[in-house]
């Protein structure tokens, strides 16, 4: 695990070290996503929704699925 | 050209690792229209219906690889900026009460109402695609035609 300091500016912004930035591969311009864990704050490189569809799906819904889980959770949502 | 586009559930699953029924679909096709997109509109109600059409997938395959690409594609459209995930505003329900007589079920009737601030739609939907509800309501035909016509 690596640890670095960074610096809260007069506005607000947050400034990442520079080992940090190379560390996770963030350039100017890139998104990050901040997480509050247990341990502090988790910083990670912003991905985009398209680099998940790189990935092969793991399974495949029919719209007949699509039809009758909707079913379900709508009786469930509504009756409860 | 489509600047931006409200996606209905179907649309949203293949984020979570989850393929989809629909005719001519591909994910390679679906991610060049995806990047070519500036903004992306999803409903929080989809998010929910994804997980739990993830979960009943996951009664049948391995549940803990299912919860886990499901949280991965999570992360990623929570992080992604282009993405914009609606919750449920005070102008969606006057649009939801708006849209009641045309009797979509509980799940349509939120996203179509989330759609409006938007103006366009992505559905598979018959009962949508056939509606006048005064947006522009397409399905993945009319989308790769638009996104081939540029």
């Amino acid at each position: 695990m690596s640890e670095y300091v960074g610096k809260v500016g007069k506005k607000g912004e947050l400034y990442v070290p520079e080992e940090l930035r190379a560390e996770i591969g963030l350039n100017p311009g890139d998104d990050f996503l901040v997480t509050i864990g247990m341990e502090g704050l988790i910083v990670k490189k912003g991905e985009k929704i398209s680099d998940l569809l790189t990935e092969e799906p793991i399974a495949k819904v029919t719209g007949k699925e699509m039809g009758e889980i909707r079913t379900e959770l709508e009786k469930e949502i509504i009756e409860r | 050209m489509i600047s931006e586009v409200h996606l209905d559930t179907t649309y949203v699953m293949p984020f979570f690792y989850l393929d989809i029924d629909v005719e001519g679909f591909s994910r390679e096709l679906y991610r060049e229209i995806i990047m070519s997109i500036k903004r992306i509109h999803i409903s929080k109600i989809s998010i929910i219906e994804a997980k739990a059409k993830s979960l009943k997938i996951g009664r049948e395959k391995k549940l803990s690889e299912i919860n886990d690409k499901f949280n991965d594609g999570l992360v990623v459209l929570k992080s992604d900026s282009n993405v914009n995930i609606h919750n449920y505003a005070v102008e969606d329900d006057k649009e939801f009460n708006e849209i009641s007589p045309l009797g979509l079920d509980f799940f349509d009737s939120i996203i179509l109402s989330q759609s409006y601030k938007t103006g366009s739609l992505l559905t598979e939907n018959m009962k949508l695609l056939r509606s006048d509800v005064g947006i522009d309501i397409i399905n993945w035909k009319k989308l790769v035609e638009i996104y081939n016509s540029v």
